[in-house]
């Protein structure tokens, strides 16, 4: 009666529980510290005024005559540069997605095919589900970091060209 | 008699044993002042250590000759793009832009130092025109990309310094990290921590080089030990993620001999003591040691370490886009006044004032 719970389980299911434990320790930080980086009201603010001082600092107005074709046409070639890296990390991001899907797949059958007893299976399914979780989540990881650089080089796009077209003009 | 003399023996040994045990670890000394010449003072990093190399270099050009930027963006990179918060700018425009178009905004950010200068807040532009600067940027560096880099030689070429003051290399496929011609180190092309790369040169040695001319080649041995010292005395704000001891190295004959010049080292992200000690790589194994040794030059390591709130910094990196002002929408940063600048700078001033009595607990 005096035998410990730990004793009735294999030694792999608890270090694959544990490992499981850890992971989402992990996470819930990582949680709390991606909550300490939103701060909306402050990045308002702050783009806000970044936005002014750009307006006065640039002496925006509207141009007395029609845009320079030379002009134009570097605005438009930027942006067309902007999207076809856009689109080429929309495919990188689905390559990666299928490349992780197959490992995926990979591992969990050969899991499932471990013979053994119970308990080792279990351990060993434990061990391949923690492995594709953390391929998915570095997948979209990647994929939330591309979305920001896409997001910023639009961003930047309208900046400059506002500022080729508008700036100075008065 | 021979038996109870072992016995006593053990009883004591175990005695001392157990007090070792129980006392507080030694706290960092006080840093001393060794009379050094700072009208000389250069400054090198990697990363977010290359960005504040920028800061405390364009702050207090006054008292600069030199810097070496590793893999890092130009000052004020994060304020590139008005419509994009200092954080968003920081960690896509400054580091690994979607086309080279929407990477730093140089000529923006120009204007920006000299209305800084102008207004007092950071030193004269002027200082920096017979200054030399090494920049660098791997081949295989996806962290902070070579479209990045080239932004920061333009920078400063726009700001006044000489081309031909400007060795800047982009010819070694390495990832992001700084380099030494250690085997043990990591695969050069890689990008992994602890972020120090064998690319088959050290890099302290040619930035050194770049900044203060022909040196003598590094020391076999050091004369002083490493030391370690009370980083906190000099902090005088609340969110810098600063650790509580830095470090320095001061060779022997810049200890009561002569005025040596300083250069601070600032580590990347993840770089830290806090983080990668014991191994203490980026501190005692970057090869600038051996060069301070052999040029009489003080190294002065200032160390930040990881914060998962208040402030929010998890990657100890140092701050280049406004995280020591967390209350602020327009934080400072970036002029001789931000937190961190004035710590390090009060470290370099302390490291010229007459020298003390050493009482210090040296490290390594």
């Amino acid at each position: 009666m005096n035998q410990s719970v730990t004793e009735l389980f294999d030694t792999s299911l608890l270090d694959a529980v544990e490992q499981w434990n850890d992971y989402a320790n992990d996470n819930a930080q990582t949680e709390r510290v991606l909550w300490g980086l939103f701060t909306p009201v402050k990045d308002s603010l702050q783009i806000a005024q970044q936005v002014m001082e750009a307006v006065q600092a640039g002496n925006w107005t509207l141009p007395a005559s029609l845009p320079d074709p030379e002009v134009l046409g570097g605005i438009t070639s930027e942006l067309g540069d902007i999207q076809a890296a856009a689109f080429q990390k929309m495919l990188d991001e689905v390559g990666r997605y299928q490349n992780t899907g197959a490992e995926a797949g990979k591992l969990l059958s050969e899991a499932l095919e471990t013979s053994g007893e119970p308990q080792k299976q279990l351990a060993s399914w434990l061990e391949a589900s923690l492995k594709v979780t953390k391929a998915y989540q570095e997948d979209f990881n990647q994929q939330l970091a591309d979305l920001g650089a896409i997001q910023s080089a639009y961003t930047a796009w309208w900046q400059k060209s506002v500022e080729s077209l508008f700036a100075g003009k008065a | 008699m021979k038996h109870f003399d072992r016995l006593l023996r053990l009883r004591l040994l175990s005695l001392l044993v157990l007090i070792l045990a129980v006392m507080p670890p030694a706290e960092a000394a006080r840093l001393p002042g060794f009379g050094a010449d700072i009208s000389k003072t250069s400054v090198s990093g990697l990363s977010s250590g290359a960005f504040m190399t920028s800061q405390i270099y364009v702050a207090f050009s006054d008292i600069m000759v030199g810097a070496g930027i590793v893999a890092g963006g130009p000052y004020l990179c994060a304020k590139s793009w008005a419509g994009n918060s200092l954080l968003t700018n920081a960690t896509t425009a400054c580091m690994n832009p979607l086309t080279p178009s929407v990477g730093p905004n140089t000529p923006h950010l120009v204007a920006l130092t000299r209305d800084l200068a102008s207004s007092g807040a950071i030193d004269p532009i002027e200082n920096l025109a017979d200054d030399h600067l090494y920049i660098f940027s791997g081949k295989s560096d996806t962290t902070v990309t070579t479209a990045v880099v080239d932004q920061t030689a333009a920078y400063y070429e726009a700001l006044g310094v000489p081309a031909s003051s400007i060795r800047y290399d982009t010819s070694v496929n390495a990832g992001h990290a700084i380099i030494t011609d250690e085997n043990d180190d990591t695969d050069c092309s890689k990008t992994k921590e602890p972020y120090v790369n064998d690319c088959g040169f050290e890099q302290s040695n040619i930035i050194l080089n770049q900044i203060y001319g022909s040196l003598n080649p590094p020391a076999d041995t050091l004369s002083s030990e490493i030391m370690a010292f009370d980083q906190s005395e000099f902090i005088d704000a609340a969110n810098t993620s600063m650790s509580d001891t830095a470090y320095a190295y001061v060779p022997a004959v810049c200890k009561t001999h002569r005025s040596c010049p300083v250069h601070v080292v600032l580590h990347g992200c993840e770089q830290g003591a806090a983080v990668i000690d014991p191994s203490n790589k980026y501190y005692a194994q970057t090869g600038y040691n051996q060069m301070a040794e052999a040029n009489d030059i003080i190294m002065l390591y200032p160390q930040v370490q990881p914060s998962n709130a208040a402030p929010v910094n998890p990657k100890g990196c140092w701050d280049f886009w406004g995280y020591s002002s967390p209350q602020s929408a327009d934080p400072d940063y970036f002029t001789q006044n931000a937190p961190q600048l004035r710590a390090i700078r009060s470290m370099i001033d302390r490291l010229a004032e007459p020298v003390t009595t050493i009482s210090s607990t040296d490290t390594e």
